[in-house]
Formats: structure tokens, sequence, C-alpha cells
């Protein structure tokens, strides 16, 4: 990790360009609903490094098995690794990685980049400008990691969101898309509580803000066509795991009850629910 | 009307309302550039340290914000990359100007944690903070508690039950074998995360050919100890009770840790029983050891409470410089330990016309120095290894003893150790997986020992010189064939060795005979090896073959006959990785070996005041065979490890030992007449972390079983030793205001001879440290330790310590603790152990109640 951090820093002096780097590192816990009771809720564990110009948010594990298989001999060794998990019965368990989204914004541009996968673990990005949030501050004060955080409130691409933020921390960025109050976003949730970020920890590291890697493998896309389609495959996941595999599958919970692999939106949402075509 | 006046009377309070708000407007500009600054973030707090405003700067640079009253407020301004500005309202007049200034905007830091144990791939990172407890001060302190990571005493470090093969401070081997002085120096808190390395191949050039089954750890610094220096010390003084007198303890230890630059300088000292020393380590081919003694009651410990009566001091410096591809290590350290012990002691001798016991009382005192360094240049490539390494010591030791009881004398030794060398290695990859290495080694080593004995004004002296050269130049080929490795190593070793002894004044003379006290030795041999090893990878299975062949000639200066002999020992291990959880291992070995050619000694040697040794008459060889397995767990996500191990050993030798007592000496000798041992032992460990408690649970069993064959009292005697134990450890910080730790252990073993045990002699130990920290900044630790040793079948004789802490921290930096030990005086301490055909019995004498305080400083 190190030394790929190294070496962009590098191709950036290399080509006379400024490497960006963090001001701030900031762990962020991302706490999000399963939909099903059994299961309960996932964390997945997320960091921001962020400057005034520049931000990425991305989970470091994931980002740790995306650079090995950027080159012909991690993907090698991670076959392997596959090949051994496989044959122990513990699935992939030992490359996977934890939370799939990146998000790169660069407010000088105006504009963030969104890299996400479907369940088929196909790739995609989009590109969209920065919007802006129309926060409304309240009076609500508590102290998260030993800051005294507001609360705002605003709409966003259909859901209400909540969150604190400590002003005292002159960076306006947040977990995820959320930014543009006046200060740290510390906590954020929304309304209903599917999905919830949390700060863990605030370090002043200067730490080079890289691509993503393997950027050229996902597919160009736009928002609203992404979630559509990652929707419609969450919808149709049983025939299109069967046609992938031949026969007739069905998924039971652990009251051997058949259930379905995914929860329909009416149930569990993706952050952004904006996608819906209006009725 | 009236509604008219009710609505001027709102205006008007309005306005006194408004007029009593104050409006604090400003500019927020950068100082270098006199630019206004966007986005400064703009907060006001009140007199109690409440946020009361906000806002932040608009392109103009320009904010506004209102107040009821600013009376005991401050505003503060930040923006990433300046100084915080923060200025006191009251005081003030607006419009404000604030001049930000570019340095460090000092954020209040919380670290980013990840999960206390994360896997990628082979490495295993533990987070250091999820394991600290406040009472912890190095980072020894807190691996102790870390999962499947076990830290012995001096700071050798284990995982999963092997010993480490490298320990890296920020990826740099600064300190080769001597990391221990890392491992009690670095201040935890510096540390973010250690790293565990497994199946570690130090050699780059060697990743992806050769196998390796240790693990290195790495010591991953936070950010603000990274290129700084990073200086702890101590100082203390106090008052005991015995010896009685002052005490001290002082400690020094300084760190630098660049990318192209490392330096660790250490300094301690003490006279409160903890020895010092082994800094400076150079892995020597030569087999000189010492031979003559002057018998010191040893040191012991009772639940990490040193008995011993000390004055200690030592300093070592390491510094690591990048230099081009390579890097320059440079190392020096120098000890002292000036250590006196006390004990009375019985011995008994299993002889089959009736018991002997041999009673002593021996009071004594050791000086001992050691002074010693290396230098290195390496070279760690994936192409090429180059290390060359050039290492001295100098040891110088003088002791002096009283004996009472049987043997009544008072003696002193003088010993002396000299040893340089240089190692040097090349490797060189080409073509994929082709290998070529040469290595050269020189060694030579010099061990000139001397004790003069004092019996009624009788003097007895045993004077014996020792010197060795060692040197081996060797090369070696690898290659890959679909998957095989094979690696053939050829070369030549020499070896010339020198002894000359002489005893006088012994009273055994006569009955040893005169000439038999004198010894004059070389030992020689040029040996041709050739050392073919195969290696195979299929899947997750491991096949490795060795097959070491070699034609040895001797040469022994006409005492005996020269000889030439052809050896050939292969040996097999099979490792089966499943998953990346298990692991498992069968290894077995046969073949055929010289014996030691320090063994080869006709004439006798007095090893000390009551025992003489004299080796084989001849040159002989020594078969031996020996199985063994392994198996390890690991479960990252559960931070779950455990180990298990068995192995077997068998050895026929075609002399035996010979153990006489001529009175009250014993003499020690071999019979040309074969013998066998053999060896078994299984042991085991397991560790967990148990996060709802902020604990860890570790437990450890063994058990093993040896069997030999001595002429005892001119009689052949078959005797076995055995031995188990189980240990278990707890530790837990269930709150903020308390931690805890407990360990107990319990062992026992046997001797057995012709088949008839001595009885099983039983150890029980339990020590329990508390530690509660009832208001910030204060702590006090309360620890005890049982020992039970036991006498008879359900005697013990029992033995409590207890000793106390109170720890102040004024700061991070600051630290004040006032230490009592040994709160109950005890001043003696009862042991008993088994030996060659003799149960050791010892009263010893322990240091008493003592005070301590020190002041802990950290920069």
């Amino acid at each position: 990790m190190k030394k790929a951090a190294t070496v962009i820093i590098f191709l950036f002096a290399a080509l006379g360009v400024r490497a960006e780097v963090s001001d701030i590192v900031v762990g962020y816990d991302m706490i999000s609903s399963t939909g099903k009771k059994h299961v309960g809720k996932e964390t997945n564990k997320y960091m921001l490094l962020a400057n005034g110009v520049v931000s990425k948010f991305y989970s470091p594990q994931t980002e740790y098995f995306d650079s090995i298989k950027s080159t012909p001999e991690g993907v090698k060794r991670l076959e392997e690794i596959q090949d051994a998990s496989l044959a122990a019965g513990t699935g992939f368990v030992s490359v996977r990685g934890d939370g799939m989204i990146y998000v790169l914004k660069n407010f000088r541009e105006g504009k963030l980049r969104h890299y996400d996968r479907d369940w088929l673990d196909a790739l995609f990005v989009y590109e969209e400008p920065i919007e802006q949030w129309n926060w409304v501050v309240t009076d609500s004060t508590r102290t998260i990691l030993g800051y005294e955080c507001v609360k705002a409130e605003a709409d966003y691409h259909g859901r209400r969101w909540t969150v604190w933020f400590a002003p005292e921390i002159p960076v306006y960025n947040g977990p995820w898309k959320l930014d543009g109050v006046p200060g740290l976003i510390l906590e954020a949730y929304t309304q209903g509580g599917d999905y919830r970020f949390v700060a863990t920890g605030i370090e002043q590291k200067l730490k080079p803000i890289g691509e993503v890697y393997l950027a050229k493998d996902y597919e160009r896309t736009d928002r609203i066509k992404f979630l559509r389609d990652a929707r419609y495959k969450m919808d149709n996941a049983e025939s299109i795991f069967q046609g992938m595999v031949g026969g007739r599958i069905t998924f039971t919970g652990p009251d051997g009850k058949e259930e379905k692999m995914f929860e329909p939106a009416s149930v569990l949402d993706f952050m952004e629910t904006d996608y819906h075509p209006k009725k | 009307m009236t509604k008219r006046v009710v609505f001027l009377l709102i205006d008007l309070m309005i306005a006194v309302v408004a007029a009593a708000q104050v409006d604090v407007v400003g500019k927020v500009l950068d100082k270098g550039s006199g630019e206004p600054m966007q986005r400064a973030s703009v907060v006001i707090k009140g007199k109690d340290g409440k946020l009361k405003k906000f806002t932040t700067t608009d392109s103009k640079g320009a904010f506004a914000l209102q107040l009821p009253s600013a009376a005991g407020c401050r505003m503060e301004v930040s923006v990433m990359g300046y100084a915080r500005q923060s200025l006191p309202l009251d005081s003030v007049e607006f419009p404000l100007v604030v001049f930000m200034e570019q340095g460090a905007t000092l954020l209040q830091e919380v670290t980013v944690k990840g999960n206390s144990i994360r896997e990628q791939g082979d490495t295993i990172t533990y987070t250091v903070n999820a394991f600290s407890q406040t009472e912890d001060r190095s980072i020894g302190d807190v691996m102790k508690r870390m999962p499947g990571i076990d830290v012995e005493q001096g700071g050798t470090i284990k995982y999963q039950g092997k010993e480490i093969n490298k320990f890296y401070i920020e990826g740099r081997d600064l300190l080769g074998a001597g990391y221990g002085i890392a491992t009690e120096g670095v201040r935890h808190d510096d540390v973010g995360a250690v790293e565990v390395m497994e199946d570690h191949q130090p050699l780059l050039v060697l990743g992806g050919i050769a196998y390796s089954d240790q693990a290195a750890i790495n010591l991953k610094l936070k950010e603000k100890a990274k290129a700084k220096w990073n200086v702890n010390g101590s100082a203390g003084g106090g008052y005991c009770t015995m010896p009685e007198g002052g005490v001290w303890q002082g400690s020094l230890f300084a760190m630098m840790a660049k990318s192209d630059f490392q330096h660790i300088t250490d300094f301690r000292t003490n006279n409160t029983g903890h020895t010092l020393g082994g800094i400076v380590n150079i892995a020597s081919n030569t087999g000189l050891t010492e031979n003559i003694s002057v018998p010191v009651p040893s040191p012991y410990s009772v639940g990490g409470q040193s008995m011993l009566f000390n004055r200690s001091a030592q300093i070592s410096t390491n510094t690591l410089c990048k230099l081009g591809r390579g890097e320059l290590k440079g190392k020096l350290g120098y000890s002292f330990n000036r250590t006196a012990g006390m004990a009375s002691s019985a011995t008994t001798y299993f002889l089959e016309g009736g018991d002997r016991i041999i009673t002593e009382e021996r009071q004594g005192v050791n000086h001992g120095h050691e002074l010693g360094g290396s230098f290195t240049y390496e070279q760690n490539q994936r192409s090429a290894y180059i290390n060359n390494t050039l290492g001295a010591r100098l040891d110088w030791r003088d002791a002096t003893l009283d004996v009472t009881g049987t043997l009544p004398n008072s003696e002193s030794g003088l010993f002396r150790n000299g040893l340089i060398s240089n190692d040097f290695k090349m490797i060189k990859r080409f073509r994929g997986n082709n290998l070529v290495t040469f290595v050269s080694k020189n060694e030579w080593q010099k061990l000139p020992q001397s004790v003069t004995i004092d019996r009624d004004g009788e003097l007895a002296r045993q004077s014996m010189n020792e010197s060795a050269f060692y040197t081996e130049e060797s090369a070696a080929y690898s290659f890959t064939v679909k998957g095989i490795t094979i690696d053939v190593e050829g070369g030549v070793t020499g070896y010339l060795r020198s002894m000359n002894s002489r005893a006088s004044g012994v009273e055994m003379q006569q009955v040893l005979g005169g000439d038999s006290l004198v010894n004059a030795i070389n030992t020689n041999y040029v040996k041709l090896f050739l050392q073919p090893r195969l290696e195979y990878r299929l899947h997750r299975v491991n096949f490795i073959l060795n097959a070491p062949l070699s034609l040895d000639r001797y040469d022994f200066d006409q005492v005996l006959a020269n000889r030439n002999e052809a050896y050939f020992s292969p040996s097999m291990e099979i490792v089966w990785k499943p998953d990346n959880r298990w692991n498992f291992s069968v290894s077995s070995g046969y073949g055929r070996a010289p014996i030691s050619l320090s063994m080869v000694q006709q004439g006798y040697v007095m090893n000390d005041y009551r025992t003489f040794r004299r080796g084989v008459d001849n040159f002989y060889s020594m078969w031996g065979t020996n199985v063994g397995g392994s198996a390890r767990f690991r479960n990252v996500m559960h931070a779950f490890f455990a180990e298990a191990r068995v192995s077997q050993n068998w050895s026929e030798a075609p002399f035996t030992m010979i153990q006489q007592l001529y009175g009250d000496y014993l003499v020690y000798a071999y019979a040309p007449a074969k013998s066998r041992s053999k060896r078994v032992s299984a042991d085991g460990s397991m560790s967990k972390s148990l996060n709802f408690m902020h604990g860890i649970v570790k437990l450890y069993g063994g058990w093993q079983r040896s069997d030999s064959e001595i002429i005892s009292q001119g009689k052949p005697v078959g005797y076995a030793t055995e031995s188990w134990y189980v240990q278990g450890r707890i530790s837990s910080a269930p709150a903020r205001w308390i931690s805890a730790e407990y360990g107990c252990y319990y062992g026992a073993v046997n001797m057995i001879m012709n088949g008839n045990g001595a009885g099983w002699n039983g150890r029980v130990q339990n020590d329990l440290r508390l530690t509660l920290k009832p208001v910030r900044k204060w702590e006090w630790e309360v620890s005890g330790c049982h020992v039970g040793s036991q006498l008879a079948d359900n005697k013990y004789s029992n033995t409590c310590m207890l000793s106390t802490e109170l720890r102040y921290s004024h700061s991070r930096q600051v630290e004040v603790a006032a230490s009592l030990n040994n709160v109950l005086n005890l001043h003696s301490f009862y042991s008993r152990s088994y030996t060659q055909l003799a149960m050791y019995e010892s009263q010893r004498w322990m240091r008493g109640r003592e005070f301590l305080i020190s002041i802990y400083l950290t920069k």
C-alpha cells in the first residue's frame, strides 16, 4: 500500500503535477440494514482522506485487495488464496473486500466520481456534479469523539438525512456524498435508520489521495441507470442465478422457509431512492 | 390608539434587544499574502467552552455573527494548514481583522481504529491501542496481551510457539537478534500497529523459492513518532533492607526512525535485581564453551521479583544508514554486572549402596564485563543479496566464592573470552528462479579460564586455555523445474582447535593419577560437503528433502590416530496449509554425525571444586533419528490462535557416561560401551482475545520424558526424567478504572532409575496483579505471587511475595511511581530440582523489602 502511494506521488511529481495529499484522515463505520431480520445490520469500515480541494472516501480493505488485483502476480496469488479457501469450505472469506464504494470528490471542478459494483460484481462508475445540499442547521448539539457537534438536516436524492458536524474542524466534507455543512460531518443517518455513518477516529495525516485501482475496469454509466439496473438485477436475482448455474435454485432462511436473495425496494432501498420512475 | 402604543412598545423593545446584541464582524486574511481567506471556520465559544455560534467566511474573507453578549467569549478561527487563532472577544474592537499564519492546525486526534486484528494474506496486523492498558510502558508490555504472541524475559518474541526470525521497525532490521532492547525500550504509544508476517522469507532474493516457517514482526510507528527523536528515560532511588542500603535504577532510550536512517541508543543501570547484558550477539561455529566454573549461586526470580543482589549497567548503540541499494549497520555495546548470591544446599546422589548427601553453604560474587560490536553491509533485493558482517566480542569476568559444609574452601576464578568473526554471503538470482550463492565464514575464538581453590591454606589450581579457528567457503546453485526447486550447496569447512589444561595441588591427584590432570590436544578437521535440497510445492503442500553428505578428515596431531569419515544424514519435512487457518507439518531425519570435538579429552579437568570430568578417549560417531509433527490454527476474525507439537528423538552412542563418587568428589568419565537415549515431548498452547472484557486468555501445557543410560558406581543404570506442566494466564480491563491479570502454573518432575521412580516433585505458582485507577492520573497496582515447592507427598514449602506500586501520570511526558517490593520482607526461598541421578535442594537468600521511587520522562 505504502509502496503504491509512494509510486503515485512519484508519478505525479514526474508529470510536474502536485500530488494531492490529505490534511485529514477520518475513519467511519458504515452501518447498513440488510433488510433481513435474521441477519440484522452489517458494518463496513471506511476512510475519508480529504484536503480543501479533493477527497477520497473508500474502504481500506477493499482497496488493499484491489491493489493486489491490479498486478498479474497479485491476481495469481489471490487465485491461490481463493482456491485454498474454497477447498477448505470457507468460501471467499479471505479475499473478501469490505465496503465496495469509492467516492472521489473534486471541489475545484465541482464534480464527484462514484465507483460501485452490483451484486454480480460488475463494476460501474458515474460522474455527477457536487450538488448543494439544502441543509437546515438546528440548535441541537452533542459531543462526538470529543468534538461538540451541531445537528443539520436535509433531503437528498429521495431520503431525509440528519448529520452531526463539528464546526471546529474546518473540513467541509463527510462520508459518502455528504458535505456542505460548515464543519466535518462526524455522524450521519437516514430517516428510519437504514443507513448510518459514524466517525471512529480523526488523524491529521499526510496521505496521498490516489486514484482508484483498476479504474479502467469500471464501466461508465450514469447514476439513475446504475441504480435502476442494480435494482433490476436484485429483483430478478434468482432467475439470473439460475441462468448462470442452471437448474432450479431456492434460497431458504434459518427458519427453512424459502426467501428471496434480496429484499425488495419496499423493504430496503438504496441510499438514493430517486431512481424509481415517477408515478 | 392603544394598538399603536403596543406596537410602538414592541418596536422599542426589539430595538433595545437589538442594541444589546453584539455584532461580531470582521475579515480573515492570509498573513503571508494579505489575501482574503474563503471558507475559514469561525467559531465562538462561551465561558464554559461550549459552542455558541459558528459561521464560515465568504469569498471576501468576511464573517458576521450576532451575540447577545460577548462577555467571556472567545473566537476561534481555523483553516487547515494554518495555525488556529483564538482571541477573547471582551477586549477587541469590531470589525476584526484576523491574520492566519501557515502552520499546523492542531486538532484533537482520535486514532482511526481498524479492527483490533486484521488479516491481509500472510500478514496479521494488531492495532496497538486495542490491546494496551494504561499501566503499559513498552511495546513489549502490550505484545504480551496479543493473542498468538508471547514475549519472554529479555524481550525474545515467539509467534505461535516459534521464535520470530526478524524484528523490523518500519520495515528495517536495525537490531538483528538483539531486538529485546526495542521491545523493552520503545514506548507503546509511539507504535500504531504490530504486524506479524507469517512464513517470512527475509531474503527477497529467495522469495517464492525457499520456504520459511518462521514469522517476522514489524513495528509500524505512528506518524508523530517518525523522523524525530523519541526519547524516554527514568531515574529512581530508594532503600532496601537486604542487602541493606540504597538502591537505584535508571534508563535512557533514544530512537530515530526515518526511511533512510535509523538509530537506537539504550542505556540502563540498576541494583534492584535485574541483570543486563547479551546485547551483542555474534553467531559462532567454533563450539567453545566454558568448562570450569566458580559456582556462585545463580539468579532466580519469584513472580517477577528478582532475588539477585546486583549492580548492573549497560549501554548499546545501533545505527542503520541506507547507502545506495544497500544499508550499513553498526552496533556497539558494553555491559557490566556485579552479582552476588547466597545459598545453602543439599545434593542427594541416588546410589545403589545408599544415598549420599552433600551439604554446602555458598556465598560468592561475580564481576562480569561484555564488550562487543558488529558492522554489517547488506543489500537485500529481488535479484541479489549481499551481506557482510564483521563482529567482535570480548568478555571478561572474575568470580570469588566461599564454601562451608562438606568441602569447605574459598576460591576465585578468572574467565576471558575473545571472538572475532567475518561472515559473507552473496546470492544472485537470474533467469527466473535460478540462484547462485557464495558463503565465506571465518571465525576465531580464544577462551582462557582459571580457578584457584584455597582449602585451609592448601592451594589447588585448574587452568585451561582453548582456542579455535573455523572457516567455511561454499557455493550453491539453485534452479526450479516445474515447481521443484533444487538447491545444491557444496564447499569446504576447516577447523583448528587447541586445548591445554592443567590441574595442580588437588586432593584427588592420587586417585585420578597425576598425568591424567593434564591435557594438551589439537583437534582439527577438513570437511568437503555437498548439501542437495529439494523443495516441491503441490497445491497447498510443500515437500522439503535435505540430503547432506560430507567427507571429513580429522587430524589429532599424533595424540590420536587421524581419521577419514563419511557422513550422510537425510531429513524431510512436509508442510500442508489446507487454508489460511490451518498449518500442519511433519518432519523426520536420520543419520550419523560426529561427536563434538570438545568431547575428545583424555585427561581430567576440574569443573568445579568437587567435580572432575574427562572426555572420550577416542573419536566417535553417533547415530540419531528424529520425528516430529506440529499443527497450528488461527482464526483472526475471532482472535483465536492455537498450536501443538510432538517430537521424538533417538540416539545411539558407542560410549556411556560414568558417574562415580570418590568420597565427597564427583568424577565423570566415559566408558567404551554402547548407550542409547530417547526423548519424547509434546506441548501446545492457545490464546484468545476476550473482547467483551477487553482481555485475553492464554493456556499452555507440555509433557516430556527423556531416557538415558549411565554407569553409576560401576553399575549400569537406566534412568529417565519425566516432567509435565500446565499454565494459564488471563488478563482483563473490564472497566476504565480497573485491570487485572492472573496466572497459574502447575508442573511436576519425576526421576526414574531402573524403573523405580523417586516420586513426583511438584511446583505450583499463582500470581495476581490488580491495577486500580480510582481517579484520573492516578494508578495503584498490587501484585502478589505464591510459590509452593513440594517437600513430601502433600507437603509444600510456600512462599508469598507481595508488591505494590503507586503511579501518578502528570502528563504523557511525566510519570512518577513509588513501589514497595517484597512487602512481607521474606529472606529466603526453597527450591528443589533433579539433575543426573541426583536431587538438588537449595535455600536461597533473596532481596528484602525494598522501597523505590522513580520518575519516568518521555520527550
